[in-house]
């Protein structure tokens, strides 16, 4: 889970109260897994504990007080230690669509069978997902932010279809290999 | 490098490859029967023996054998212009070698030994052409029309057979001498010129200085001025140099107009070629030129000699059963070089079209997939020929006849004494041979064009969704 | 429902003795973008060559507009293709010693348009691709991207109502390719001309709102049927596995993530 640093980097941009920071969150990352505002205050507690944040004053805006935080020296140090680190490469050999790949081909033997009609559906389904994510890329007024993710996506996206298309074309001797 | 795995390996590659060696061949062939016949003529002995007087007399036959030589040019523009299809091709394959191991110099042994073989097939069909030629075309009864009793000497025969081949090797070498073959592909060093203005001037210049200079000439000198002649003779060189060197810069010329305002995309397509490769043409097209300034140079030359002859012949009513047939024949000769010359320099231009089409035959096929007619393409390539020939074939015309009548008959009448010791003026009546030089420019554009036409065969096959496949 | 604008029935053509296309049926609906798929040597071009009127098939009828037009004469559809088809390839389309106005005009011209007029509206086209600067310049001095948006502009100077474009983004790299389509799809949507689109990658498929993947010379999915056929056998079916997630979350639980918060 990034969520510190990410909330960490939102505060770098300058100080914030917890909502503000929500908001900043949807915006920047609007295709990320929705960030409950529960999970933003514990963060934020959890930042303040460990000295990469700060409780810099409290504001009055109509309604309740609300606390603005701030990124410490220590917190923009972890911060930078955190984009220094590279992410591992990580195959997700595990992914279910090669499981069943593998286990069609061990029920059904037949050359065109059911490894083939599952991966060709499968094509389809991954096709029209990126169909989407390129709509949303191309459509008006859409954000970098917005761009970039579906670019993410695609990109994932395209990579899981190559290997369906090789798949497809290595079935036979595939088959040979896991039935030997 | 042996020598079998030398000859494989230069004899091979795709269908360009093919068509240059055959034409390779085609120009070698050319070139052997012009040296067998100049080495035939040379080795005539005595005087008659032949029906023809430039074979006969002995003074007349250097004459004969520098006219063969002279056709040589046009059939050395035609090898050149043949050594040129599929280069790109040719260069590829070359830079592949590099790119195996091959040395530089083994490189270019490579183009030229394919050159030099192409060339010693060339000169075999040469030599067994020649050999059956004299067989059939035998009159055994003197006087013969043709020398098929003389047989070069052994040592000039073993010249031919020599020169050909390794002429064309050393030639190919020559042209590659200026290329840097590396493994990443033949690099040019010479950069693509542009046409230049100087040659315009030079033509447009030298031709009115000419007709300035016989005009004024015809009013202010008395009969023959040694110093106007070399006058004429250096503006022609000059006029004729800017015909040669300026046929780019004609081209771009013409190009640039036409294109600029053509509505037909076959105008604009042939106006816009011209302009980006003005030299596409030129390579070929001053050959036809500079034969067409020399047949028309001719036919205005025997104008002025008919003429004369007739007004000597009104003169001397009594002398004119005596007609010697010789120069008739001497000019029908000429005619007849001159028409060759056209024809082979019109081959080189047919090798040139051929090879445009086949170099750009994806842009073809790809224009012809999008909804172009065949027809447009077709005419916009006749048209690129076109363009520059026929106000070069005019020009061209025009050079030779003012030339000739400023050197052969400068004047339209002149004094004389007649049979009773008067003197009369003799008027010359038909100087200008406008029907000749008519059917000299119209004749020439048709040969040119039509050859030119047979090019167009390949653009079906150019044209074929195939040349389309990326994969 | 749109009409149907063009129908390809038992498509079959070979390459000499190879076949590229073994009864192919397909049909475009018009202002539909739809991507031709499939492996190197699966008939994708072939089928598209085809249905453009550009090759004739052994087989099987091509119906545009309510037409048949693989039985027309050349010259036929010739007219057809610089008229009511555009046609669009990777590179080597535009004529290098034209300038890129004239080239796009060409189609114009050909047509019998007058030069001024067909110049006018080849700048506008131009110009709709955000290339019109560009309309004195020579192909040679334009980029990749440049070169194809001009391309594009060509195709779609005659206003077709279908245009078939093979592999238009194979010569570009994936940002001048993305602009090249999203110029192309949105142009296409505004004026409701039909795209065909031939390609490999997916990503360039999926500009289309529908796939035709082929498989050796036979159409596997046309994005129509309810599922993709596998050939000649069809069991049970494995479930497929729902929509694919979106991968661009940031708890991604496969990917283990650096968290000194904890640490």
């Amino acid at each position: 889970m990034s969520t510190p640093q990410v909330l960490l980097a939102l505060l770098s941009a300058g100080a914030r109260h917890g909502y503000d920071l929500k908001r900043a969150y949807d915006v920047r990352f609007p295709k990320a897994r929705p960030l409950a505002f529960g999970q933003v205050y514990s963060t934020l507690e959890r930042l303040t504990r460990d000295g990469l944040a700060t409780e810099a004053g409290v504001e009055r805006v109509d309604g309740p007080d609300r606390t603005v935080f701030a990124i410490t020296d220590a917190g923009r140090e972890s911060l930078r230690d955190w984009l220094d680190v590279v992410e591992p490469p990580t195959p997700h050999v595990t992914n279910a669509l090669f499981t069943k790949v593998v286990a069609a081909l061990l029920v059904d033997e037949s050359p065109d069978g059911l490894a083939v009609t599952y991966l060709r559906a499968q094509r389809r389904a991954h096709l029209a997902r990126m169909r989407d994510f390129t709509q949303v890329k191309t459509a008006d007024g859409v954000s970098v932010g917005e761009v970039l993710a579906a670019d993410y996506a695609l990109a994932h996206l395209d990579a899981d279809l190559r290997w369906i298309d090789l798949t497809l074309s290595r079935i036979s001797a595939l088959r040979q290999e896991v039935l030997a | 490098m042996r020598l079998p795995v030398l000859l494989r390996l230069a004899v091979t590659g795709g269908r360009l490859d093919g068509l240059r060696i055959v034409l390779t061949a085609f120009g070698a062939l050319l070139a052997t029967l012009l040296l067998l016949s100049a080495a035939t003529v040379l080795a005539i002995e005595g005087e008659g023996g032949y029906t023809n007087g430039l074979l006969a007399e002995s003074g007349l036959r250097p004459g004969v054998v520098t006219a063969l030589m002279l056709l040589g040019v046009p059939v050395l523009f035609f090898v050149g212009q043949c050594v040129r299809v599929g280069a790109p091709a040719r260069d590829r394959r070359l830079a592949e070698y590099r790119m195996a191991g091959a040395t530089p110099g083994q490189a270019m042994k490579l183009a030229a030994t394919e050159t030099g073989v192409s060339a010693a097939v060339g000169m075999v069909v040469g030599f067994a052409v020649f050999l059956l030629g004299r067989v059939v075309l035998d009159r055994p009864d003197p006087p013969r029309p043709l020398p098929t009793d003389v047989l070069p000497p052994w040592w000039a025969l073993l010249l031919v057979a020599l020169v050909v081949p390794l002429g064309g090797a050393l030639l190919a070498a020559l042209a590659l001498r200026r290329s840097t073959l590396s493994a990443f592909g033949v690099v040019r060093n010479r950069p693509a010129r542009a046409p230049k203005i100087a040659p315009a001037v030079m033509f447009f210049g030298g031709g009115a200085a000419l007709v300035a200079l016989v005009s004024v000439d015809r009013f202010v000198t008395e009969g023959f001025s040694w110093l106007v002649a070399l006058l004429i003779f250096l503006l022609l060189i000059v006029t004729l140099l800017g015909l040669v060197l300026g046929g780019a810069a004609l081209s771009a010329w013409i190009g640039g107009r036409v294109a600029s305002r053509a509505k037909s995309p076959a105008l604009l397509l042939a106006g816009r070629r011209l302009v980006a490769d003005p030299w596409a043409a030129s390579r070929t097209l001053p050959t036809v030129f500079a034969a067409v300034v020399i047949g028309a140079g001719a036919l205005t030359m025997r104008a002025g000699f008919v003429a004369d002859r007739a007004a000597q012949a009104r003169l001397y009513p009594s002398d004119s059963a005596v007609v010697d047939p010789f120069y008739d024949r001497a000019f029908a000769l000429a005619q007849l070089a001159v028409w060759v010359a056209v024809v082979v320099a019109a081959g080189g231009l047919l090798v040139a079209t051929a090879e445009q089409i086949l170099e750009r035959r994806r842009t073809l096929a790809a224009l012809t997939a999008q909804g172009t007619p065949t027809g447009v393409l077709a005419r916009a390539l006749l048209w690129q020929t076109a363009l520059p020939l026929i106000p070069g074939v005019v020009l061209a015309t025009a050079v030779g006849a003012i030339t000739a009548r400023a050197v052969s008959s400068p004047v339209s009448s002149y004094s004389q004494e007649d049979a009773t010791g008067r003197m009369v003026e003799v008027h010359l009546e038909n100087l200008t041979p406008w029907l000749g030089l008519i059917v000299l420019i119209v004749g020439t554009v048709l040969v040119t064009m039509l050859v030119c036409a047979l090019g167009l065969l390949l653009l079906r096959r150019a044209t074929a969704v195939d040349e389309l496949r990326t994969t | 429902m749109t009409a149907t604008v063009l129908t390809g029935i038992d498509l079959e053509r070979a390459y000499g003795k190879t076949p590229a296309l073994r009864g192919v049926s397909c049909a475009v609906r018009a202002g539909e973008i739809v991507a031709i798929t499939g492996p190197s040597g699966s008939g994708k071009s072939t089928l598209l060559l085809c249905l453009a009127g550009v090759l004739v098939p052994d087989a099987g009828t091509v119906t545009y507009d309510g037409r048949r037009i693989d039985q027309l004469p050349e010259g036929e559809r010739s007219r057809l293709r610089r008229t009511e088809l555009g046609v669009l390839f990777q590179f080597g389309q535009l004529i290098p010693e034209l300038p890129v106005a004239e080239n796009v005009a060409l189609p114009l011209l050909l047509s019998g348009a007058r030069r001024k007029a067909a110049l006018a509206t080849a700048t506008e086209w131009l110009d709709r691709f955000g290339v019109a600067d560009l309309a004195a310049r020579y192909p040679g001095e334009l980029s990749g991207g440049q070169k194809q948006r001009a391309s594009v502009a060509r195709a779609l100077v005659t206003d077709p109502r279908v245009l078939f474009a093979d592999e238009p983004t194979g010569a570009l790299d994936s940002l001048a390719g993305e602009q090249l389509l999203t110029q192309l799809t949105r142009v296409a949507r505004e004026n409701g001309t039909a795209v065909l689109i031939v390609t490999h990658e997916a990503q360039v498929a999926a500009y289309a709102q529908r796939e035709i993947a082929l498989w050796d010379g036979a159409v596997v999915d046309d994005g129509l049927t309810d599922a993709p056929t596998a050939g000649a056998r069809r069991g049970s079916r494995l479930a497929v596995d729902d929509a694919p997630q979106p991968v661009a979350t940031f708890d991604d639980s496969d990917a283990p993530s650096i968290e000194p918060g904890k640490g």
